[in-house]
């Protein structure tokens, strides 16, 4: 064995409280950064699974207009911002190599109108159903009451969530229509209203059309949903058949004159106001916003039967194909939209969550700040051992420098007798926290609490560990060791083989 | 300051260390042993320090100074487990290994009893005489002075004898 690599050895077990001192603090360090970082990942994770399969896609297209990218996140009472020719865009992003499929979403804050009390804000979807089932995962919302809304039916899913929450504000129950009420769903709230307790399996929405074309519609209440996780925390979605969601925003673009109008109308127009073909022609290519009433106006008439999509959408969510570059494709994306003139931008999905999307990445720096303060804790500790240590053995490293060891032969004496202890207990620490991380994958806690739901990035803890995390902590340790001998290497660079002398 | 005609005043840290180490030889007061070496890997370490030697050869080394300095049945011993007149031995022999042109000796009796000073005084003649060595010792003890060649008196930091 080495003569330094003896020594340092040897003197790690000769000064074992001062060894477990500074290994305990090295140990605690490394097991809570390795514990921490792989639940932090497994929320990352977790996180942007569920987020990405029940809500967002792996990327956005949103209109330009849009002043924030946290398109699901900045609700605000205003109406939202429709995609400018969006059979154009739509194509563009769908026929892009690296994307598998879109969909067009309208999203926005509407009110639930009641008689008996305040009108009741909610977020409300809007969405062609069939091709809202296709693109997202089956299985992400189950229905737990009622039925789910078909294609060309008019309709609301309403979120679990939801509905507990309308009881609280709205003061009323909701139930599917066509469903019996039953009393096994209902939520200790709304038990304490009694035989008082409002049953509604129709809504009164009222939207946020822009230059006041909204409306308020009625909807029948098809389903109340599930999500598969997170349901306590994002469960409170409004699910909407588009054309209804359109009807009561007031949204329409210039495809909506085309297809509404029929013959007849189209015959009167022409008579009335010496209107030619070419104009009616030019009108359908024509895909501009107007939401302008005195064109059109939409009754909120439910047997009216569902004509051709008009493009009237404020999101278009897109899932990419496996493996992309996601910042890559969003760059070639808007590069793409910039050369075709097209006045919207791709974002990423957890900008557009805003704080929700990034709120891994804000626990995740919480975490390493508080690990950094066990280091930095670690370094005061240790580098003061360290010192004291040197000063203790003064004598002794005296006496070797006398006998002819060079300032490098203790400087290495010491990086070694603290690099062991930090390589055996930052081992052991890591290597608890990798053992714990696959414990806790086994056992699968699971909650329902809202906060831990966040926390976990799902309904079931499932921290991971990461070869970068791994990485990351093994460079704090060596960062760790190598600042706490900074001072200890300094004084011990100062003993004189006097000092062997001077300190009999 | 000379030492064999060379001016060593001006010699950088690492320079005099390795002048240290190949041509003077210490005995401590309080011995200055390394704890946690056995009494063979105390008295290698100045070899091992100086690299000049395999493994067969430091081997040789220790156990001849071993034996001259009367320790051999001790050589797998602590510090901790011997006496102080024992413990001054392995010093010497830690001093003796690399076969110094003079050892510097800082009251090497002071820690031990009459016998024992007696003793290692006797070694310290016996090895100035066989190996040829040169013992500079300091000390405060009359008794000492007969074992010495030359005497130096030193008042306050100055030679006055």
């Amino acid at each position: 064995m080495n003569l330094t690599t003896k020594i340092a050895w040897r003197n790690i077990w000769r000064h074992k409280h001062k060894s477990i001192i500074i290994g305990v603090i090295l140990f605690l360090g490394t097991f809570l950064m390795t514990l921490g970082n792989a639940v932090v990942a497994g929320m990352e994770k977790g996180l942007e699974e569920n987020l990405k399969g029940t809500f967002t896609g792996d990327l956005l297209v949103i209109p330009s207009k849009e002043d924030s990218d946290a398109v699901f996140a900045d609700i605000s009472g205003s109406a939202r911002e429709l995609i400018p020719n969006y059979f154009e865009v739509e194509k563009a992003v769908r026929t892009h190599k690296d994307i598998e499929k879109t969909m067009g979403m309208a999203f926005g804050l509407n009110y639930i109108l009641n008689e008996d009390s305040d009108i009741v804000p909610v977020g409300i979807i809007g969405v062609n159903i069939k091709d809202f089932l296709e693109f997202y995962e089956k299985d992400r919302r189950v229905i737990v009451e009622g039925k789910m809304l078909q294609e060309n039916e008019r309709g609301v899913l309403i979120g679990n969530l939801g509905r507990k929450n309308i009881i609280r504000m709205g003061d009323f129950w909701i139930k599917p229509k066509n469903a019996p009420f039953n009393k096994d769903f209902l939520t200790e709230e709304a038990k304490t209203y009694g035989d008082n307790l409002t049953v509604k399996d129709e809504l009164v929405i009222m939207g946020t059309g822009k230059n006041n074309s909204s409306f308020d519609i009625k909807v029948p209440v098809i389903g109340i949903y599930k999500l598969k996780s997170l349901d306590k925390l994002m469960g409170d979605d409004f699910i909407m058949d588009i054309d209804s969601f359109r009807e009561a925003n007031g949204m329409i673009t210039g495809n909506d004159k085309s297809v509404e109008l029929s013959k007849e109308d189209k015959k009167n127009l022409d008579d009335g106001f010496d209107f030619d073909e070419g104009f009616i022609e030019e009108n359908q290519q024509n895909s501009d916003i107007d939401n302008s009433e005195s064109i059109l106006k939409v009754e909120s008439n439910y047997e009216n039967k569902i004509v051709a999509d008009s493009g009237a959408y404020n999101i278009i969510v897109v899932k990419t194909n496996k493996n992309v570059n996601q910042e890559e494709l969003i760059k070639d994306l808007n590069k793409e939209f910039k050369e075709k003139k097209l006045e919207v931008r791709a974002v990423t999905w957890s900008a557009s969550l805003g704080f929700m999307g990034k709120i891994a990445l804000f626990i995740k720096i919480a975490l390493n700040i508080f690990v950094l303060f066990i280091f930095f804790v670690a370094i005061i500790v240790i580098m003061n051992t360290l010192s004291m240590t040197a000063m203790e053995r003064v004598t002794e490293i005296g006496m070797m420098r006398a006998v002819g060891a060079q300032k490098k032969f203790l400087r290495i004496m010491f990086v070694k007798e603290t690099g062991y202890l930090a390589f055996f207990f930052g081992g052991i620490g890591i290597g608890a926290g990798i053992l714990l991380v696959m414990l806790l994958q086994v056992v699968k806690i699971e909650t329902s609490n809202e906060f831990l739901q966040l926390a976990y990035g799902g309904d079931y803890l499932n921290p991971i560990i990461t070869f970068t995390d791994l990485v990351i902590g093994v460079i704090e340790l060596c960062f760790v060791t190598i600042v706490s001998l900074i001072y200890p290497l300094k004084l011990v660079s100062k003993i004189k083989p006097l000092d062997a002398i001077s300190r009999d | 300051m000379l030492l064999h005609d060379k001016e060593i005043m001006g010699l950088k840290d690492k320079e005099i260390t390795n002048l240290r180490l190949n041509r003077i030889g210490f005995i401590f007061q309080t011995f200055n042993l390394i704890p946690v070496l056995n009494i063979r890997e105390n008295v290698e370490f100045p070899l091992l320090l100086l690299k000049k030697f395999n493994k067969s050869e430091i081997n040789q080394k220790v156990d001849k100074v071993i034996e001259a300095v009367g320790l051999t049945d001790y050589i797998q011993h602590r510090p901790s487990e011997l006496s102080g007149g024992q413990r001054q031995r392995v010093a010497i022999a830690r001093a003796l290994i690399t076969e110094p042109d003079i050892i510097l000796a800082d009251e090497p009796t002071a820690n031990l009893d009459s016998v024992t000073s007696e003793q290692i005084l006797n070694l310290m003649k016996e090895l100035n005489e066989k190996e040829k060595t040169t013992f500079i010792f300091s000390t405060h003890d009359p008794d000492v002075l007969k074992y010495a060649n030359r005497i130096v008196k030193i008042k306050d930091g100055t030679l006055v004898e």
